[in-house]
């Protein structure tokens, strides 16, 4: 291997652990996307070393498909953010932790509801639970019989 | 309450990034060989990385700090490749490295989400450099129009759309810096040992790949590919566009309640 490949190699190496780290460091949505792409030109810098240490075009392709797939990542996840957005007025991602899976004997936080009732979805079984084992109470189901009542 | 809190946790995170570019550094004076120039450059780098993250804990950016640090950074480069008495390429090659390294700490380390995003396109810039260096321009130029042309400036477009003008808590606060901060130095470990294994060989006797051999190969043999990428665009493009929509009208109240606002009125 040759120096330039072997330096070349480093960087890549280096800018995709920063772009790990923003990741899962950062709690910023825009942030946390930004170093998806840092890690995408990390990979993308691997593949360009490779393809010219190897003396062939399809590293190149490689890199100019990971620049499509990289555009259209950008473009889905600043519209998920702008729509996130405009529903909570935050860019954090703590905000949205409700969305995770409810695991046994685990507790989350109970929602705050103060939506208009389009806001109010039909909730199914929360994955992870047993549902013979544990009657399973949803408290998006209490809270729309609630307001029924 | 907890500004003080909160700065230090910001503070620790880059104490942490500043260990790992760091560790990208030595990993490349390693893999140089163990040279005198090459101590003394890496000195220089520590001074210059001690320096700018003592600029970047503050509340606002000391310039003379900042300054000197990236003076100290250029000095070590110039040292570095001097006293190697290395050729030009490979010159460039480490001042494009140390560059990446440095803006990537910037990139971690800054509170606003602005100076991270400018920081991104710097790196973009210096990622296309790199590329230029191993013989694929034309990948460069593409790089540089769709990155720092379209995607910097569509995420600095919803950067003012959706961000306040003071900090939110949302970026003072970090997700467990130091497990996040391990894991990525671990990883950086790891890759860099990967490296070492590779073993050496003479250069590809082929000559670089031009545009004129690109554009062949992705026309003929690539051509699948570039299609289905093309339809990846369209398909990305429809769905961002149905998924930042103002999704207010699909309830009726939204009409009632906008129909005095509203200069047309609705049968």
């Amino acid at each position: 291997m040759t120096p330039l490949t072997n330096h070349t190699l480093l960087v890549a190496a280096t800018l995709f652990s920063l772009g790990l780290i923003g990741f899962l460091s950062r709690k910023n949505m825009i942030l946390m996307f930004l170093s998806v792409e840092l890690m995408l030109a990390g990979v993308a810098t691997n593949f360009i070393a490779f393809g010219s240490h190897h003396g062939n075009v399809q590293g190149e392709i490689f890199a100019i498909l990971i620049l499509t797939v990289a555009s259209c990542e950008a473009a889905m996840a600043l519209a998920l953010v702008v729509a996130l957005h405009r529903r909570k007025s935050t860019l954090d991602v703590g905000a949205w932790s409700e969305l995770r899976e409810t695991a046994e004997g685990f507790e989350a936080e109970p929602l705050i509801r103060d939506k208009s009732p389009s806001e109010l979805y039909p909730s199914l079984t929360p994955a992870g639970v047993d549902p013979l084992k544990k009657q399973v109470v949803s408290k998006y189901n209490s809270g729309q019989m609630a307001q029924k009542a | 309450m907890s500004s003080e809190m909160t700065m230090t946790g910001v503070g620790l995170a880059s104490g942490q990034q500043w260990l790992l570019g760091q560790a990208g550094l030595v990993g490349q004076a390693v893999s140089l060989g163990f040279n005198p120039w090459v101590v003394l450059s890496i000195v220089l780098g520590f001074v210059a990385l001690l320096l700018i993250r003592h600029a970047l804990g503050e509340e606002k950016l000391p310039r003379g700090e900042f300054t000197l640090g990236v003076l100290a950074a250029a000095a070590g480069m110039a040292i570095c490749s001097i006293g190697l008495k290395l050729d030009l390429p490979m010159a460039l090659l480490l001042m494009c490295n140390w560059l990446a390294v440095y803006f990537g700490i910037f990139f971690l380390s800054f509170r606003q989400p602005v100076y991270g995003a400018l920081s991104f396109a710097a790196i973009v810039f210096i990622t296309c450099g790199i590329y230029v260096l191993n013989g694929a321009p034309f990948v460069a130029a593409a790089t540089m129009i769709v990155y720092a042309g379209a995607i910097i400036i569509v995420f600095l477009f919803v950067l003012m759309f959706a961000q306040s003008n003071t900090l939110q808590q949302a970026d003072l606060k970090l997700n467990s810096p130091w497990a996040s901060a391990t894991a990525g130095a671990l990883l950086l470990m790891l890759m860099l040992l990967a490296i070492r294994q590779i073993p050496a060989s003479a250069a590809a006797s082929k000559p670089a790949s031009t545009v004129a051999s690109l554009g062949k190969a992705m026309f003929t043999d690539y051509l699948w590919t570039v299609e289905l990428a093309g339809a990846l665009l369209l398909i990305a493009t429809v769905a961002a566009i149905l998924i930042a929509q103002d999704d207010d009208h699909d309830s009726e109240e939204a009409y009632e309640t906008d129909s005095d606002t509203h200069p047309i009125p609705r049968s």
